[in-house]
């Protein structure tokens, strides 16, 4: 009786160990390669002189954002942002696309890892109805 | 540039130490190999100053989001390798190269956004002084919570502890695994589980010296996503699951018992 349990529980053990490796495997080759390209509405940031053009971007709440960040410096930088979770290496005369959001209504910093003193910029989130009060500061939007 | 390049090591080179108390809590004897030591640490050197070296290639290809694919990718190899170091009974070569390969994904991950800050400095700055203090200040502090981390660790080791060792080393795996999520958002590769859950920044800020602490540790995040919380939660029971499979092959008697040599005794 001892036996036989030990044996279905050994079985049972190597149907884990078999599906474990299955899962790392398939998720090495899956998630990386589940690029999906859909219509989002995009910002852009321009990266001079060690600097965010424009320091302040408005984006509707709620909503995936595209942000397009071109590095016009001789130099990389890295897009860093606590607030949002986004990371990325821009190298110098290069152009990066990253999403963000959906964001809930509020304020959301961003700054350049290698020049944070200089580099530093907000994304403000507003909700639906405030979206569409115009904005000196927003950053050049478009659908893509 | 001082408190930037103390900030930029302890992000970067924390997470390393740890990663490094932890081999030598759960594996001492590899290290006692002195091939293997002269192996991992010119690895540990010439990797990343490879991946350094390819990284605007890298970041050029797919469109724009190679980087993004080739840190998830670093990031499984890291989780799939020394999971399976730790957790199955493999023959010591085997649990010496899975340890290997792991911790060097881990170290290029890391590693190459820090050579890339050092050598922009090193470029351009013409007062050496507050880079070479930050750097001094930077190892002290990683050098200082490696050494006392690694002490804490071989306590719970020798005072048979170690579920709690375990249990530590597990959401380290799975925390910094669970960083790849960001990174799969980031390129819109997923549509799913991009809402936060929950915001604690009120009680801790990522970018606080707990933050950047918590966050080498366990991967801890003031604001997760869903699929931040989902990879982790994955990641974390899939190995326990396992550590419980392999208690229950042990108590069977069916399999060979793990190496003692390697410390690891689940």
């Amino acid at each position: 009786m001892c036996n036989k349990l030990g044996m279905h529980l050994e079985h049972l053990c190597r149907q884990v160990r078999r599906l474990y490796t299955k899962l790392c495997i398939g998720a090495l080759f899956l998630l990386t390669s589940m690029a999906s390209y859909t219509q989002q509405t995009s910002y852009t940031i321009r990266l001079q002189n060690n600097a965010f053009y424009p320091e302040e971007i408005v984006v509707p709440a709620n909503t995936k954002i595209q942000l397009i960040i071109e590095n016009m410096d001789d130099e990389p930088e890295e897009f860093d942002s606590f607030d949002l979770n986004r990371e990325k290496v821009i190298f110098p005369k290069r152009k990066v696309r990253l999403f963000i959001g959906p964001l809930l209504p509020g304020e959301y910093e961003y700054f350049g890892e290698f020049h944070p003193d200089t580099a530093r910029g907000r994304v403000i989130v507003r909700d639906a109805s405030a979206k569409q009060e115009p904005s000196n500061k927003q950053g050049d939007s478009n659908v893509n | 540039m001082l408190t930037n390049t103390v900030i930029l090591l302890l992000r970067e080179l924390l997470p390393l130490c740890i990663l490094f108390s932890f081999i030598m809590a759960l594996t001492p004897q590899l290290f006692a190999n002195r091939i293997f030591n002269i192996c991992f640490a010119l690895s540990c050197i010439v990797v990343p100053f490879l991946s350094f070296t390819v990284a605007e290639a890298v970041s050029d290809a797919l469109e724009g989001q190679g980087a993004e694919v080739m840190g998830v990718m670093l990031l499984l190899i890291f989780f799939a390798c020394l999971s399976t170091a730790t957790l199955f009974s493999l023959p010591k070569a085997k649990t010496a190269m899975c340890m290997f390969i792991g911790a060097i994904a881990f170290i290029t991950y890391k590693g190459s956004s820090l050579i890339l800050y050092l050598d922009i400095y090193s470029r351009q700055v013409a007062n050496w002084q507050p880079l070479v203090v930050g750097i001094f200040i930077g190892l002290g502090i990683c050098i200082s919570l490696l050494v006392l981390f690694t002490f804490l660790l071989s306590e719970l080791q020798s005072h048979r502890q170690r579920h709690w060792l375990l249990l530590v080393w597990l959401l380290f795996l799975a925390g910094n695994t669970a960083e790849s999520s960001n990174l799969l958002l980031q390129i819109n590769a997923l549509e799913w589980g991009v809402y936060t859950m929950f915001d604690v920044s009120a009680y801790v800020q990522d970018a606080s010296e707990y933050g950047h602490l918590l966050n080498a540790l366990i991967g801890f995040d003031t604001s997760p996503t869903l699929l931040f919380i989902t990879i982790y939660l994955m990641c974390f029971s899939i190995t326990c699951l396992m550590m419980l499979a392999n208690r229950i092959m042990k108590y069977t008697n069916k399999i060979r018992p793990l190496p003692s040599s390697l410390g690891v005794d689940l």
